[in-house]
């Protein structure tokens, strides 16, 4: 039984970690919390993950969780004071990766989930509104200001050079 | 967009992230006390959320509830000379006090009768007028009380509270005066609203004017219920008045009677000061003879006129003189009382069931019109 359970854990574990990485990778800069926000992820999905019809409902239901634990931490971490940005760890040193990060970062955290979830994920606007449980238009909405405020930051971008 | 997002494939959670996570989960799993603690934070949300409805709730039935006992369901309008409007929620408890004159404001500025039953709110604000001489010591004063309501039921239970009142008032202040009681729908508020005046008053100048179409509202305005009652009673002998004959019976049997029993209480407010000196307390031995008097009939007769009636015009006449006295008070109409003294005992106000009272025998009474006094 014991073995069967771990077995569950380590699949699931395997099968969703570069999803919730990456959803962590958007909003989180410290590792520590990321370290954090994944293993409350992974351990809501054991006890909840019953309820989970099938895989669609899954990815949906692990990227809501995600981004809501997300949203917890940098709310709390705000309460207790935010440490300055000289302390915290940069989670990659590949500039690619760095020069997106800094784009991303500027945006409102909403816009971030749905911009991942559309252009990453090829979701559809349905499915994003249905996984984040927002209203369809909300969706559009967000997603059509959040191309405007990046296509902005890469034109600044690439004036400033 | 999409190359941009393209990066996002060398983000790959790290095998030392995927390690502990595992383990933490593992452990959270076999660890009871972890998982509880996990449900427990749902468990709590949902109490907190239950919790907020259940104030949700009693807060909204507390306002809904402070608010029925603060909003004035019926009203009732007391005339002497002053005008005062009482606002009655369902418990008949006063909740609102409006003057309609000056007269009113100065007693409404000293009897603060708010939260009170209007029976006992009436009652003080008549002991305040007798104070403030606005009811006159010759006993010639009529004081009017009109309950409005939509439904006609809580009107007259109202108008019956407001007569017992104004009864009370004047047997603890040993005061005589007629007391002309009625009631009406809450659509001749709105009226009298735009008129500035009590609906009672407003619908006395209203019945003024059903005798004499001439007449207008603003001449009356300020003038006292006494005045009003006779002037419509001068109306009614002078035969002027273009009505029915059922519409003139149904004015006449509420007027002439009130004008009448005015008449009675000057008689009795004299009779009384004249035997301030012998009979301090006029009350107890007219006691006995009230008492027989509504046993025979159960409506309160005017004993105390009967008697000085009797002893002023011999003794042949005593048998008559107690049955015209009974016709008197019986015949009136649905919603209106008439008393001349002081309540002694409290089937006096019996008067207010009498006109549904079968026991009365009412009808026939006015079927007779036996009335001498006419």
């Amino acid at each position: 039984m014991e073995e069967t359970k771990s077995r569950t854990i380590s699949e699931a574990v395997d099968k969703h970690a570069d999803m919730v990485r990456r959803i962590c990778f958007l909003y989180l800069r410290n590792y520590a919390d990321v370290e954090d926000v994944f293993q409350e992820v992974f351990l809501k999905f054991m006890l909840y993950s019953k309820n989970l019809s099938n895989e669609n409902h899954e990815k949906a239901w692990l990227c809501r969780v995600t981004y809501n634990q997300c949203k917890d931490l940098l709310k709390s971490t705000w309460r207790k004071k935010v440490i300055s940005i000289e302390e915290m760890d940069i989670p990659y040193q590949d500039d690619e990766l760095n020069d997106f990060l800094s784009l991303i970062h500027q945006l409102p955290p909403h816009y971030r989930q749905v911009l991942y979830l559309h252009f990453y994920e090829k979701m559809t606007i349905p499915e994003i509104a249905s996984s984040l449980k927002k209203n369809t238009n909300t969706v559009y909405t967000h997603l059509n200001r959040a191309k405007k405020l990046l296509k902005a930051s890469l034109k600044e971008e690439y004036c400033n050079g | 967009m999409d190359n941009l997002f393209g990066c996002l494939d060398k983000v790959k959670a790290e095998e030392t992230l995927k390690l502990h996570a595992k383990e933490y989960v593992n452990d959270a799993l076999s660890n009871p006390k972890m998982v509880t603690a996990a449900n427990r934070k749902v468990n709590q949300m949902k109490k907190m959320i239950i919790a907020a409805c259940a104030i949700l709730t009693a807060g909204i039935t507390a306002i809904a509830g402070y608010t029925l006992c603060e909003t004035p369901v019926n009203y009732v309008s007391l005339d002497i000379n002053p005008s005062i409007e009482l606002g009655v929620n369902v418990f008949d408890h006063v909740v609102s006090v409006n003057a309609a004159n000056q007269d009113g404001q100065n007693l409404i500025d000293v009897k603060n009768v708010s939260n009170l039953p209007v029976q006992n709110a009436i009652s003080e604000l008549v002991q305040e007028a007798a104070e403030q001489d606005y009811i006159a010591l010759d006993g010639s004063s009529v004081i009017s009380v009109t309950a409005e309501s939509k439904n006609e039921d809580d009107a007259l239970k109202l108008q019956e509270k407001c007569s017992n009142g104004v009864n009370l008032a004047m047997s603890t202040k040993k005061i005589y005066a007629a007391v002309y009681a009625d009631c009406s729908d809450l659509s001749l508020r709105e009226e009298a609203k735009g008129m500035n005046l009590s609906p009672g008053k407003y619908k006395m100048i209203k019945m003024l004017q059903s005798l004499d179409p001439t007449i207008k509202v603003e001449d009356y305005a300020d003038v006292k219920v006494r005045d009003i009652i006779r002037k419509a009673n001068d109306l009614l002998e002078s035969g002027t008045a273009d009505l029915s004959e059922e519409e003139k019976q149904a004015i006449s049997d509420k007027i002439k009677k009130t004008d009448k029993k005015a008449q009675g209480a000057t008689h009795k407010a004299k009779q009384n000061k004249g035997n301030s000196g012998k009979n301090t307390t006029p009350d107890s031995t007219e006691a006995g003879t009230v008492t027989t008097d509504t046993a025979e009939t159960g409506v309160e007769t005017d004993s105390e006129a009967s008697k000085a009636q009797k002893k002023n015009q011999g003794n042949g006449q005593t048998k008559n003189q107690k049955k015209n006295s009974q016709v008197l008070t019986q015949d009136y109409t649905a919603g209106t009382t008439v008393t001349t003294s002081p309540q002694t005992k409290s089937k006096g106000s019996a008067t207010n069931k009498a006109p549904g009272n079968k026991g009365n025998g009412n009808q026939k009474a006015s079927g007779k019109g036996n009335n001498p006094n006419k």
